[in-house]
C-alpha cells in the first residue's frame, strides 16, 4: 500500500526492484517491470487525484511459472491508461509532442495489458513474460 | 537514484554531455537544468554520451527530445554515443531519436564529426 505515490512512490518502486531480484529475474527485464511501474505510479501521482488529495495506491506483484504480473490499483479519477491516443511518434521533430510517451513505453513492454474501473477503484493490469524473448 | 552529468568541451561549437545513472520523474530535472546551461552557450553540435546510463523513463525521453527541438531550431544538431542495450530499447520504442544521429562508439562518432567539419571548410572556402 502506497499512501501518496507523489512522495513514497519512489521507494515503493525500489521494493519491486528488490523483489524482482530476488525472484531471480534477469537485470533487464527487472527494469523493464520497473519501467513500466514508475510510469503508472508517477501517472497516478500527477494526474490521479486532487492536488490536495494523497494520491494513495496499491501495486500487487505477482510471480508465475512464465509471466510475472503487476496490478495497480488506485481511487483517483476514473483513467483508462489503455484508452488514450497514441502520441504520433513519427511527427517532425519540430511539431512532435514530448508528452504521452510514458503510455507508449507500457503498452510496448507488456504482453498483456487490461484496465478495468471497478467501482470507485481503477485497475491495471499488466503482465510480463518473465524471460526476454 | 542518482544521477550525474559532466558536461565537457572538445571541438569548437560542440559541447558532450555524459549523462550517467538513472533518469526519472526525480532527475530528469537535474538534465533539463544543465541542458538550459548549455544551451545558453553558442553550439552547433550537442552530443550525449550516455555510456552511463543504465535506465531512463519517459521524463528522461522528454529531456532528450527538448534537447534536439532547441538544437534543431538553431540550425545545430544532437548526436548520441554508447546508448546501451536498455536504453536503446526504449529510445526505440518512443522514436526518441533519429537512427542517423545513433552512434556505436566515439570513435564513429568522431569520424563523422571529422567529416562534417571538413565538409563546413570547403564551404567557407
Amino acid at each position: 500500500m502506497i499512501a501518496d505515490a507523489r512522495t513514497e512512490g519512489p521507494a515503493a518502486l525500489d521494493r519491486l526492484e528488490v523483489s524482482c531480484r530476488a525472484a531471480g529475474l534477469e537485470g533487464p527485464v527487472v527494469l523493464e517491470l520497473r519501467l513500466v511501474a514508475e510510469e503508472v505510479v508517477t501517472n497516478v501521482a500527477k494526474y490521479g487525484y486532487a492536488p490536495e488529495t494523497p494520491a494513495a495506491m496499491e501495486v500487487l506483484l505477482s510471480m508465475g511459472d512464465d509471466a510475472v504480473s503487476l496490478e495497480f490499483h488506485d481511487r483517483g479519477r476514473p483513467f483508462d491508461p489503455l484508452g488514450q491516443p497514441r502520441p504520433d511518434l513519427d511527427a517532425p521533430l519540430e511539431e512532435r509532442p514530448v508528452g504521452g510517451l510514458g503510455l507508449v513505453l507500457v503498452r510496448a513492454l507488456v504482453e498483456e495489458a487490461r484496465y478495468s474501473r471497478e467501482g470507485p477503484v481503477n485497475v491495471l493490469r499488466l503482465v510480463k513474460r518473465r524471460t526476454q524473448q | 537514484m542518482a544521477l550525474s552529468i559532466q558536461v565537457e568541451e572538445g571541438r569548437s561549437f560542440t559541447k558532450t554531455m555524459r549523462v550517467a545513472g538513472r533518469l526519472d520523474d526525480q532527475t530528469a530535472g537535474d538534465l533539463d537544468t544543465e541542458l538550459d546551461k548549455v544551451l545558453g552557450s553558442a553550439l552547433k553540435t550537442l552530443v550525449f554520451d550516455l555510456a552511463g546510463l543504465e535506465y531512463t523513463t519517459s521524463a528522461g525521453l522528454r529531456s532528450f527530445l527538448r534537447a534536439q527541438k532547441a538544437m534543431k531550431q538553431r540550425g545545430g544538431e544532437t548526436l548520441f554515443v554508447n546508448v546501451q542495450p536498455p536504453v536503446k530499447k526504449v529510445f526505440e520504442i518512443a522514436k526518441a531519436a533519429n537512427l542517423n544521429t545513433v552512434f556505436r562508439s566515439v570513435r564513429e562518432l568522431d569520424a563523422y564529426l571529422d567529416a562534417m567539419q571538413k565538409k563546413a571548410k570547403e564551404e567557407a572556402g
